[in-house]
């Protein structure tokens, strides 16, 4: 019955993104994005959807026969976008696949490998971890266990005898989902979602990759990612985090396809808006990802360097988590420990306690992966694609990395906990939450060896004068 | 450098760097996993406890238990993860406050602690940390 219910949330989220993406669909290369990307964002509406069947009392069953409803109404939806577009494509504009199949086998059969041992490690955790770790049983999944037990009573799961009543309720309703549909409390439920999201984000990061710049592109990426020490040691932790990086990523990677396909960019931004406000259903985290994204969003078509009609898109996408969200944060979510344990003049004394400073910078620049080092000498060997659409994903999406390391930097200053034990026991998993959308730029940006070997040049500068066109249309379309 | 070269270069990279460093941090986390003592096996101990214990009267069908984690460092005790995941939430959405006896899972350098606070008096103990207690009414 669980996987019944995973079926559900990944059919009805595909067909959905589908939908949304009308008869072109997701161009060459696009049927892994539409199962991966559309399979996290199945899993946010359908714990919104949980959400709102609590609000208005109803039972689990209710719920079941509303998913069930939803995905015959996605899936008809889907079919028929599909049937209209039997005849409509996009033209393949990623690098020319010959002159590297050695590379490409070497790369796949790491892969390969890397997979296998990856699931090993899971399937060890599985054993003597089943619960997960501290914060998983200290509210996340208690908070489900509240939650399915408390029946009418549910909102006694906020008042404050659980940590954190006013983190967002991706996690722990996806983890009521899925007792729910199995009948009955398994732990297994809880470790099965924390194990499925870190596949999910290996394979969308492999996925936008792949649909943009080719198998190569996406390999590497995926190749740093499974070999980073922290996302491993977080992956079955049952915490947040590694959703959030999924959402993060899937952000990045839907303003990349918005820009460099203006022909779509209007359905590539309603997916954009989904998954900023799904990063805010998720964790406090994403809620300030989501503001920066929708600021720079707003900034980038107000200068029209995508279409005015982009912005209703934008806000369709937007709408119904973002909503979700804010009548969960104004009618039931309790109290912020960050801010009601603040006070303005100590704040203004953290501000400028260089001590603070240098004790951030320490942890920051510790957890950093010895990965930077060899992809700074990668990024060299390989160069940088020059081009209008490259610059202005470069500018979005580092714009977006830098707001929110700067966010995370505020955070630590000012918490009104001890700063030593809030850095010890977080600052490795916010470097989690940005790798994989850290590694889907950088590969996004850098040439790609069949691009280098098949001397691109000339064909580079080509690209560049349509990419021009194509968005000088777009900003003129709007 | 000659493309050809630099392609080398860049896959060779990342080819021996992703294998050395997955190995490598695979090792760290298998080291770091601190296994918890499956809840089965604590409930398992504790129905041992209360059928070798002797005042089985106390643990009596039908008597009402609160049930509370007292102390810190809760994750490293396997018998407050018990408590935390299996009786804390019952016992907080039962609000059963007024039960007549009350099972606390601390640590033991928390127990005088705990005794000092609050009117009980110790019926029994079990596990890595489990105190029964009877609560003393006014």
């Amino acid at each position: 019955m669980a996987l019944l219910g995973l079926l559900i949330t990944g059919v009805l989220g595909a067909a959905l993104l589908r939908t949304i993406l009308g008869t072109r669909g997701a161009g060459p290369g696009g049927g892994l994005l539409i199962a991966t990307l559309g399979t996290g964002l199945g899993v946010a509406m359908l714990s919104a959807l949980r959400f709102w069947c609590l609000l208005a009392s109803c039972s689990s069953h209710v719920c079941q026969y509303l998913e069930s409803g939803f995905l015959l109404l996605a899936v008809i939806a889907a079919m028929v976008v599909c049937w209209r577009g039997r005849n409509h494509s996009i033209p393949d504009s990623r690098p020319a696949v010959a002159g590297y199949q050695v590379g490409r086998v070497i790369l796949a059969l790491l892969v390969l490998i890397q997979l296998s041992m990856t699931l090993q490690w899971f399937q060890q955790a599985a054993q003597a971890i089943p619960y997960g770790m501290w914060d998983a049983w200290a509210f996340w999944n208690v908070r489900a266990r509240v939650l399915m037990l408390s029946g009418d009573d549910w909102r006694r799961a906020f008042d404050g005898t659980i940590l954190h009543p006013d983190y967002p309720l991706l996690l722990p309703l996806t983890v009521l989902r899925g007792w729910e549909w199995t009948g009955e409390m398994q732990d297994s439920v809880a470790f099965a979602i924390s194990a499925l999201f870190f596949g999910l984000t290996a394979f969308l990061l492999f996925a936008l990759l792949h649909a943009l710049r080719g198998t190569t592109a996406g390999l590497m990426a995926v190749a740093v990612f499974l070999a980073t020490g922290v996302a491993l040691e977080w992956g079955p932790s049952q915490y947040a985090d590694i959703p959030l990086a999924f959402y993060y990523l899937a952000s990045l990677g839907c303003m990349t396809l918005a820009i460099q396909r203006p022909e779509q960019s209007g359905r590539w931004l309603a997916v954009l808006g989904l998954s900023l406000s799904a990063a805010a259903w998720t964790k406090n985290e994403g809620l300030a990802w989501a503001a920066i994204g929708v600021i720079s969003t707003s900034i980038f078509i107000m200068n029209r360097r995508l279409p005015r009609s982009g912005m209703i898109w934008f806000l369709g996408g937007l709408a119904p988590l973002a909503i979700t969200l804010c009548v969960f944060k104004l009618a039931i979510a309790g109290q912020n420990d960050l801010v009601t344990e603040q006070s303005g003049s100590t704040a203004m004394e953290k501000l400028f306690d260089m001590d603070r400073h240098r004790l951030i910078c320490q942890y920051l620049f510790n957890v950093l992966p010895t990965w930077i080092i060899w992809l700074t000498v990668c990024g060299l060997l390989l160069g940088v694609r020059r081009s209008v659409g490259t610059r202005m994903m470069a500018l979005w999406s580092l714009t977006q990395l830098l707001a929110i390391i700067l966010v995370y930097y505020m955070v630590y200053l000012l918490t009104p906990h001890d700063l030593n034990w809030h850095l010890r026991t977080s600052h490795d998993r916010l470097l989690v939450q940005i790798w994989p959308g850290f590694l889907f730029t950088l590969f996004n940006i850098l040439r790609t060896p069949e691009e280098i070997l098949t001397d691109t040049g000339k064909n580079a500068t080509k690209e560049t004068t349509s990419e021009k066109t194509q968005v000088a249309h777009a900003g003129s379309a709007g | 450098m000659s493309p050809s070269l630099r392609v080398v270069a860049a896959t060779f990279i990342i080819v021996v760097a992703a294998y050395y460093y997955q190995i490598n941090a695979l090792e760290r986390a298998e080291q770091s996993l601190k296994p918890v003592v499956p809840f089965t096996g604590v409930i398992a101990e504790t129905r041992t406890r209360i059928a070798r214990s002797p005042h089985p009267e106390l643990y009596a069908p039908g008597e009402r238990f609160g049930f509370m984690v007292y102390g810190a460092n809760i994750p490293t005790n396997p018998a407050s993860f018990y408590a935390f995941q299996y009786a804390f939430v019952p016992a907080m959405l039962s609000r059963d406050a007024d039960a007549d006896r009350v099972v606390v899972v601390t640590f033991p350098e928390e127990v005088a602690n705990f005794e000092a606070n609050n009117r009980v008096r110790l019926l029994d103990t079990f596990g890595a940390g489990v105190h029964v207690y009877q609560r003393e009414r006014k």
